[in-house]
């Protein structure tokens, strides 16, 4: 069956676009919101969304990219609903300042980087199932802007505007994640090793 | 001369962005005399290069049997879409 016939045939078979791209659409949207409640509701908005403009799809590409368009624009609007209520104080509360430097500003004797194995010493299946469990511990919306940036590789300018917070803001926020995280990854990797 | 934690912010920040010279000039001197320093950037540098690489992979389909769509979602949304359609 060539592509139009295809799509022709689904677009009167909503249900097998479930069947055939559901788990894409699922793990994408798992990798970016962690819980599985969110990346189900989005995913269901999706396809809700995507059979109310199937019209608009006109073969354009393909289909998996146009649900994937509007899948993306559905998980930025989650996280931006849910960045509004997030307290202030949410990222002081994993503030490692304390804990990685001394009084002068120089890493503490015993802080993750003096001596330690280096993070590109884990395996790759290794890292990304650290680095899923490493962003759980980190409070959602230091989660999502390290996400925000690194997994989907949007600018500083586009995160700010989505989230409506500063620039100075974001690099605090990023900051903190960053160290979070590989501090994080690197405790328990050596605990993997032992 | 700036100490190791202006420095940690410095490395973060330069990966959003490009540093203003004098920044990144005071950066690169402390990092080739900071073994320690060094090696949070390297750090930070793989978790950018990795988690970048990993979204790809996800974004062009890469499998997980793990991670799938539960089967009551599955259900819900066929007999949602089916009763709009």
């Amino acid at each position: 069956m060539d592509e139009l016939s295809k799509a022709a045939s689904n677009r009167l078979n909503p249900a097998s676009w479930v069947d055939e791209y559901g788990d894409y659409l699922y793990r994408y949207a798992i990798s970016r919101l962690r819980g599985s409640e969110a990346a189900e509701e989005v995913v269901q908005e999706t396809f809700v969304a995507a059979l109310e403009h199937v019209d608009q799809y006109a073969a354009k590409g393909s289909e998996r990219g146009w649900l994937l368009g509007i899948l993306k624009r559905k998980i930025i609007d989650l996280i931006r609903a849910r960045s509004r209520t997030a307290s202030l104080t949410d990222e002081d509360s994993n503030d490692l300042s304390e804990a990685l430097f001394d009084r002068q500003g120089g890493w503490k004797k015993d802080s993750d980087w003096t001596g330690h194995a280096p993070l590109d010493s884990l395996e790759r299946e290794d890292f990304w199932r650290i680095l899923r469990a490493c962003l759980d511990t980190l409070p959602t919306r230091q989660a999502d802007v390290f996400v925000l940036r690194e997994m989907d590789d949007r600018s500083t300018e586009e995160i700010c505007k989505e989230l409506e917070i500063t620039a100075s803001n974001l690099w605090v926020i990023l900051y903190r994640g960053r160290l979070q995280l590989s501090h994080c990854m690197k405790s328990r990797y050596l605990q993997d090793q032992a | 001369m700036l100490n190791c934690q202006e420095v940690s912010k410095l490395v973060s920040a330069s990966l959003d962005g490009k540093l203003p010279l004098w920044k990144r000039m005071n950066l690169w001197m402390h990092l080739g005399m900071c073994r320690l320093c060094w090696g949070f950037r390297k750090d930070i540098v793989h978790l950018h290069s990795q988690t970048r690489q990993r979204a790809d992979e996800i974004e062009g389909g890469a499998e997980d049997p793990d991670v799938k769509l539960p089967d009551e979602s599955r259900e819900r949304i066929k007999r949602l879409l089916n009763s709009k359609s």
